[in-house]
């Protein structure tokens, strides 16, 4: 669900970013109001929590696996207010960190992923928890309940941010200056997967992990908010004035669409404004075809003949066999592997009682003869290859093995090393605002040249990041955007034609777009990496400082980072210990309930480890009062 | 009951010989326990009825096995925590969740009592060692030109120099158990409360706490450690209390007497029945269980 750089235009990010400034600035109030000094340490602790839970992977429909975004959790688990910060700092540490998801879009995927999903998510667990009647038995299912519309309200404000790009920011001819997909797209495309496959996934585990912590009773600090804490009338300001805000900004700096070139003149050589304002001007390519793009026009016209239903069919239909693709992958691959795999009979193995165990304590007697291994029972086979548990594990160990590889090549001596972090972040923002308004293709190849030389120069690793960098193209945004080399989506010359009744193929011009998108997320990309491979994390906290962050929230994310492979490490010992224990595959849902409870687990864990820290915190003469040594 | 008398053999600058007295003087004491109990949010109880008083610049250890209660104990005396029922008393006054919440009453308090944790990982909350070093001096309001001295005498003194700029999580063991050592040393408290020290060291970093722990008695500090470790027993304390695992004093008098009585040593489950007497004392040299090991049993 995270929106990568270049797809959002600065505008729609800017609105995003300044929407979010209240949010933020109320969540800080909220959060010292309520948990006092205990604040930091149980943000921190909730912060590595939520990032460490969004790299659990969730057994879903037929083999596939999702992964939940914690949102709701966190705010059930330490209230809404928290859930804010701790979504957002976990971000944070992905895009700054982890170079994932995207500096100039930080702003709108805090918006939906720590903002409308937590609160919607909270809202609706409270109202269907109250109509169930408020009891503990069904705490889990109202729990449930808030995940699955919050997931999906957070993937419905993507699905609009994504489309409405191509009706306010394109050019005279009508070609999409950003995402080139229009609403009645995006939003069944991300409903659809989010209703069917990411949606239930969160929802099953939010339960579990609820009803985990309650059998445990470990404190829900979610609890302790009043009811007036929800839809409060200041809320309710804060609401109106944010959905002024957003349905306003676009649509206020539309006519300054073009002029965001200018960006360029400010913050770049002149030569490359220059081209960059060369690549405004109606382009010689695209200017040359005959036909032109109509853009979301040609889309509504598309629309409203055959309606949304049309769109929406095909949506389900293309879900549908993708679920059911790798579902029947997954049930072949599991018929060679039990026909390669018989357990082996090995007959009864008498031990010898030696002296030694005769001494206390006395083994029961089913533990001194190894019995004979019946083959597993056919009915208890059904399930699939613990794909999940290989999945979340590789997850975790890569992601901290590259936490170690960033902060290696940002120690040596090298160009961009010596830069100071808070001059870096901004030229790599400023960058990434530019590129994300270039439209031409030689010039962004360019571009990227540049980016990739400064990298060499400097001595970063080039080939994991070319590898991260392409991979993501190809097979997220790649996996999106292709709709849009097809003639409808954008008409125009034909180069294949896929299908002839109803006409379907690929056009010039719709290849244009798309492999002008995909090479300026790749750009943008490789400029985020650049800087999470350049800096190292102690510098960058320290340039975000310079930049006027507020400290609590860079004392939480500071925190953060540090516990991070500690929990980590404790999510990554329990999935091993979890395989090392495991006999035999296992269902779905058995897959499932592990999670939950291994989430739960890791839950209570972070808690006491906060309360700790807590207290030495205050052992050390701490009394609310975050100071920072500069 | 208990009356002792004994004169530190190592001098300390400040005190050169200190008088244990009997309860039932009125000689100044610096944490005073009056029938203190304790309990969970949940009702179990871990801590009960515990009388006690701690002098200044002596060396006590807290005896007991797994989960009798001593680090609630130390966390009581801390200020952690506060007792459900009975007074704790630090330097003449009552140590309440009120007095805590005055600025200066804290202030005060912090500055004399230092705790180390027992998991490092805790106790380490900063993103840097050197960070870590400077959060108490901060906290108390010291110049930063104080802070920085005291950053490196600190280093200095533990041999973490190297360390200063490494992240906590890249450091081994023994390092972290040195780094968080350090940041409750550098505030340089009168009191100093460790949990399980030795936990987790290899024999050597166990040989270097223990040096050092003397070093700061003789320095004048008082020294309380909570441990089940009871080859250091001797060294770190000359006074030794016990905790039964019903979450009380079982007994409580000198460290020599206290490892001489095995019938009480095994009563806590301190000890299992392996253990045994050389002479009059009870082994306390390195101790290995395997089979090779031969035992004089002199009582059943």
């Amino acid at each position: 669900m995270h929106i990568p750089d270049s797809v959002l235009s600065p505008a729609t990010s800017a609105a995003a970013a300044v929407a979010m400034l209240p949010i933020w600035a109320a969540a800080g109030k909220h959060v010292r109001k309520n948990m006092g000094s205990r604040q930091i340490p149980l943000l921190a602790m909730g912060s590595a929590f939520c990032f460490t839970i969004m790299m659990f992977n969730i057994p879903a429909l037929g083999g596939t696996t999702a992964h939940p975004v914690a949102g709701t959790l966190l705010a059930v688990l330490l209230g809404p207010w928290a859930a804010v910060i701790g979504v957002s700092v976990s971000l944070a540490i992905q895009a700054l960190l982890f170079g994932d998801g995207g500096l100039m879009t930080y702003g709108a995927n805090c918006f939906t992923m720590a903002f409308v999903l937590p609160f919607t998510g909270f809202a609706l667990y409270r109202i269907s928890h109250r109509l169930m009647g408020n009891s503990d038995r069904t705490r889990p299912i109202a729990a449930a309940v808030g995940s699955f519309f919050g997931i999906n309200a957070a993937a419905g404000i993507v699905a609009l941010l994504l489309g409405i790009q191509p009706s306010l920011f394109h050019e005279a001819n009508g070609h999409a200056l950003f995402f080139p997909l229009g609403i009645s797209i995006t939003l069944p495309a991300m409903l659809i997967t989010h209703l069917l496959v990411a949606g239930p996934a969160e929802a099953v585990v939010t339960g579990l992990v609820v009803r985990y912590l309650q059998t445990m009773s470990i404190p829900l600090y979610g609890e302790n908010h009043s009811a007036g804490d929800l839809p409060s009338r200041r809320t309710e300001k804060i609401w109106i004035g944010l959905l002024a805000m957003i349905a306003l900004c676009p649509l206020g700096l539309l006519a300054k669409g073009e002029a965001w070139g200018e960006w360029d003149a400010k913050g770049l050589s002149e030569q490359i404004a220059k081209q960059g304002q060369q690549a405004y001007i109606p382009k010689s390519a695209l200017a040359s075809e005959a036909h032109g793009y109509k853009g979301i026009r040609g889309f509504q016209d598309y629309a409203s003949e055959k309606g949304a239903k049309g769109y929406l069919t095909a949506g389900l239909l293309g879900t549908g066999m993708i679920v059911g693709l790798i579902w029947l992958a997954g049930r072949v691959l599991n018929k060679n592997e039990r026909t390669h795999s018989s357990p082996s009979n090995s007959g009864e193995i008498e031990y010898q009682r030696s002296n030694m165990m005769s001494a206390s304590p006395v083994l029961p007697e089913w533990m001194i003869t190894c019995s004979h291994i019946e083959p597993l029972p056919k009915s208890v086979r059904k399930g699939t290859r613990n794909r999940f548990l290989e999945n979340t594990l590789n997850e975790l160990t890569n992601r901290h093995a590259s936490s170690l590889r960033i902060e290696e090549s940002a120690k040596r001596s090298g160009y961009l090393q010596r830069i100071e972090p808070q001059v870096k972040i901004l030229i790599s923002l400023i960058f990434i605002i530019s590129i994300s308004s270039v439209r031409n293709l030689p010039l962004l190849a360019a571009i990227y040249l540049l980016v990739l030389y400064s990298a060499v120069i400097s001595h970063l690793p080039i080939k994991p990041l070319l590898k991260r960098v392409w991979a993501f193209v190809f097979l997220f945004a790649g996996a999106i955007i292709l709709p849009s080399t097809l003639n409808v989506v954008t008409p125009g010359r034909e180069l294949i034609v896929l299908w002839q009744q109803p006409r379907v193929s690929m056009t010039f011009p719709g290849t244009v777009v798309a492999a002008t998108l995909m090479i300026k997320i790749a750009v943008a990309l490789s400029l985020g990496m650049t800087l999470t491979l350049s800096t190292r994390w102690n510098s960058m906290l320290k340039g975000l400082a310079v930049l006027r962050i507020p400290t609590l929230f860079l004392t939480v994310l500071a925190m953060t980072h540090r516990y991070l492979s500690v929990i980590m490490q404790t999510a990554a010992d329990m999935f091993t210990a979890r395989q090392s224990r495991l006999v035999g595959p296992q269902s779905n849902s058995q897959g499932r309930s592990f999670i939950g409870a291994g989430a739960g687990a890791l839950f209570g864990k972070s808690l006491a480890l906060s309360e700790e820290i807590h207290q030495a915190m205050i052992s050390r003469g701490f009394r609310g009062q975050f100071i920072q040594l500069d | 009951m208990h009356v002792y008398r004994k004169i530190h053999s190592m001098t300390s600058p400040s005190t050169a010989t200190v008088l244990i007295p009997d309860k039932s003087s009125n000689i100044t004491s610096l944490f005073d326990l009056n029938e203190v109990a304790y309990s969970y949010a949940g009702g179990h109880s871990a801590l009960r009825n515990i009388t006690l008083r701690i002098h200044p610049a002596e060396k006590v250890a807290i005896l007991g096995a797994n989960g009798c209660g001593k680090s609630t104990l130390l966390r009581l005396m801390d200020g952690l925590v506060f007792a459900s029922s009975g007074r704790f008393s630090a330097f003449g006054s009552d140590i309440t969740a009120d007095y805590l919440n005055n600025e200066q009453n804290s202030f005060q308090f912090r500055r004399r009592v230092g705790y180390i944790f027992q998991n490092s990982e805790a106790q380490l909350f900063s993103s840097t060692v050197r960070e870590e070093l400077a959060f108490g001096p901060m906290m108390l309001g010291l110049s930063r030109s104080e802070v920085d001295q005291r950053i490196d005498d600190m280093a200095k003194l533990l041999h973490i120099e190297r360390l200063l700029d490494r992240a906590p999580f890249h450091l081994s063991g023994g390092e972290k158990k040195k780094v968080a050592i350090g940041s409750s040393l550098v505030v340089n408290p009168e009191v100093l409360l460790f949990d399980e020290p030795t936990n987790g060291l290899d024999p050597r970093s166990q040989r270097w706490l223990v040096e050092l722990i003397m070093m700061l008695h003789s320095a004048g500090k008082t020294i309380i450690t909570a441990t089940h470790d009871l080859s250091i027993v001797p060294e770190i304390s000359d006074r030794a209390i016990v905790f039964g695992e019903d979450h009380g004093i079982a007994a409580e008098g000198h460290s020599r007497d206290i490892l001489a009585n095995l019938d009480l040593l095994l009563r806590v489950n301190l000890i299992h029945e392996h253990a045994h007497r050389h002479g009059s004392q009870v082994h306390s040299h390195a101790h290995y269980h395997d089979n090779a090991h031969e035992h004089t049993h002199d009582q059943g």
